[in-house]
């Protein structure tokens, strides 16, 4: 799929065509912005039209309102950020009554990240969810404590995972991506029990958990204790475990972790993902993701390459 | 609006121990700022620092369409920054967050109680009173630092023309102490309707808050937590905020967008 439009002459004036195909997802470019580094859309306004985005991730979705985790909850690493906001989010009914009013103004698609620490929340969110107009999939949140299993991350067990990934996709027929956490042995297990369980995409990756010191108080620098990495020095672990993935399931991929620029974003696409988020550098450059759209377009027109679908899982070894 | 862009570095100067102005050019930017707003900077994008810092805005020249910062070396971020020289530039999102609200009434008078690099926005809002033609007798700033050397915008406020009284632990300058001991006399017996306005470290922020609440003084506190994104999406900054229509009487809300300033009663310190 990747040689055919390598050097073709007459393709390199055309504008290359964006068009991506997530299943029955269709979007007119590949970058969206990754849940929870975009609000809601609002607090964007100022700083470019989100009809330009490929599709939005909103921030987790909970049944009931959550005020999230005591302060700290952020600080810098190197190259990075570790967070534990504990889902802070106004509650399904606030943000249907309230958030997707804002969000259907735009033509762009908004995916609606969900998260529960209980399978019946989770099919509460995606029952209703369903009759809501205006949303373009649902993407779950496995990243999440259970609570019905001694606080297990669902996305960290195949068999956890399996049964709250089944039970929710009869209940929605909207398009079904399944997150999948990167704090497993091994990502292809869970990445196969997400599509057999029925997700027709896959994203990957959410945060790795870690934590971080300060000497000097000889306390943790998060108040509790941990949190999830994220930004440019999780990269190279998002993109291996993006190209494993990518052999060891037929459903498309959505790649991020530490995306800045299209070159970063190239490296997921390259390795397997047919589109791609960018997260933590929307607190740095909130035009990030249009910066990565066009760099991805000047990629495809310098490489003489019609359409960024070509070189989905192109890389060479 | 809030502005993303590259503003090019008018100059950069050291003005005390450790602290430093920089001057930017961002006609936009400095023509929508109000006081108590902030920018979020960055100087480098080579991922370390990978995040911005906020800063607030200082002195605002609408004329040539700059305003400038004053910052404190003190940690990776700020200490890095002293290397950028004029004419190079600045990256900067702003202005951002609420403001300080001047007290309307006629007969109020104005106290602005500055600890350390909290005085540049509190510089900031008197300017903009006089500027507005308020009578500077009517402003009353308590400004206060460890020493004589690490006093901000002394001059410049000495300039407007206010009722400026000093005060250092060390008593290298003013009075020796704390702002806290000059305010206590202040607004112990109010001759007149005071409104307090401050900014600085958080153990002063809460000293102040609780003063003017036991004195009935009201106050805006303009709070400092982290800001991760200083646009208000990462919910990392949040500060319990009285909220009666809420369960438990209280809300989360993001020190970045919904302030960085808000009134002392209704801050839950923690
Ligand atoms: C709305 C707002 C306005 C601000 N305006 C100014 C200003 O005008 N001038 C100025 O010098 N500083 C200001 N600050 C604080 C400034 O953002 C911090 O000094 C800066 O982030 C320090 O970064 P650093 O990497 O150099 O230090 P770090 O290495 O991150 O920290 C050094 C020390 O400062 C503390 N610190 C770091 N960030 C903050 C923060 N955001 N708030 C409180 N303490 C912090 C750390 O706990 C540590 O003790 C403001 C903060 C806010 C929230
Ligand atoms: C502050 C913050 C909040 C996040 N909130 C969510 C969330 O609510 N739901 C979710 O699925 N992922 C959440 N994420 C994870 C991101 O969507 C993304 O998967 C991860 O940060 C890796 O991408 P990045 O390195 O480009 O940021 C959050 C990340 C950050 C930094
Ligand atoms: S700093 Fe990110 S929400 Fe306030």
């Amino acid at each position: 799929m990747s040689s055919s439009a390598a050097g073709n002459i007459s393709n390199k004036a055309a504008r290359p065509d964006l068009t991506t195909r997530l299943g029955p997802l269709v979007l007119k470019n590949p970058v969206m912005t990754a849940s929870g580094t975009f609000g809601f859309g609002a607090e964007w306004a100022d700083f470019f039209d989100l009809s330009r985005l490929g599709a939005i991730m909103v921030k987790a979705v909970t049944v009931k309102p959550r005020r999230g985790n005591p302060m700290p909850r952020m600080c810098e690493t190197p190259a990075g950020t570790l967070n534990s906001i504990g889902l802070q989010n106004p509650g399904l009914d606030a943000f249907v009554a309230e958030k997707m009013p804002y969000l259907m103004q735009f033509d762009c698609p908004v995916i609606v990240n969900i998260a529960a620490d209980k399978r019946q929340d989770f099919i509460v969110l995606a029952e209703r969810l369903n009759e809501v107009p205006g949303i373009a999939a649902l993407e779950m949140n496995v990243s999440c404590p259970n609570q019905e299993h001694g606080g297990i991350e669902f996305g960290v067990d195949p068999k956890l995972l399996d049964e709250v990934v089944s039970s929710v996709r009869p209940r929605t027929s909207l398009p079904l991506i399944v997150k999948l956490s990167p704090n497993v042995t091994d990502i292809t297990v869970t990445a196969r029990a997400a599509e057999s369980a029925g997700a027709d995409i896959l994203s990957l990756t959410n945060t790795f958990i870690g934590t971080s010191i300060d000497v000097k108080k000889r306390k943790f620098k998060l108040a509790l204790g941990r949190g999830g990495l994220s930004g440019p020095c999780i990269r190279p672990l998002a993109v291996y475990m993006t190209h494993r993935v990518a052999s060891a399931v037929t459903i498309p991929l959505i790649g991020m972790g530490g995306i800045c620029t299209a070159d970063d974003a190239l490296e997921f696409i390259l390795a397997g993902a047919t589109a791609v988020a960018t997260g933590t550098i929307n607190f740095v450059n909130p035009d990030a993701p249009l910066r990565v759209i066009e760099g991805i377009e000047n990629y495809l027109r310098d490489q003489g390459i019609g359409a960024v679908s070509e070189i989905v899982g192109a890389v060479r070894r | 609006m809030r502005y993303q862009l590259d503003a090019p570095i008018i100059s950069h100067e050291q003005i005390a121990d450790c602290e430093y102005e920089i001057t930017v050019e961002a006609p936009e930017a400095a023509r929508d700022a109000r006081p108590g707003q902030f920018v979020q900077v960055l100087y480098d994008q080579s991922y370390n620092p990978f995040t911005r810092r906020p800063f607030s805005v200082y002195r605002v020249d609408l004329a040539r369409g700059t305003f400038s910062i004053v910052y404190l070396a003190r940690g990776v971020f700020t200490l890095g920054m002293r290397r950028k020289r004029a004419g190079e530039v600045l990256s900067i999102i702003g202005p951002l967050g609420n403001s300080y609200l001047q007290d309307a009434r006629p007969d109020c008078q104005h106290l602005l109680v500055a600890g350390g690099v909290g005085a540049p926005p509190l510089y900031f809002l008197a300017s903009e009173m006089v500027r507005n033609g308020m009578d500077p007798r009517r402003i009353t700033v308590i400004n206060g630092a460890r020493s004589e050397n690490l006093l901000v915008a002394v001059r410049e406020l000495n300039a407007l023309g206010v009722d400026l009284r000093l005060v250092t632990n060390d008593g290298s300058a003013g009075a020796t102490g704390l702002v806290t001991d000059l305010l206590a006399s202040e607004i112990q017996i109010p001759q007149t309707y005071t409104v307090v306005y401050t900014c600085g470290p958080t153990p002063m922020l809460r000293a102040v808050s609780d003063m003017c609440m036991s004195a009935g003084v009201p106050c805006q506190v303009s709070v400092e937590t982290m800001m991760p994104c200083g646009i208000g999406v990462c919910m990392g900054c949040v500060v319990k905020i009285r909220d009666a229509g809420e369960p438990d009487g209280f809300a989360m809300l993001r020190s970045c967008y919904d302030g960085p300033v808000f009134s002392a009663e209704d801050i839950l310190w923690e």
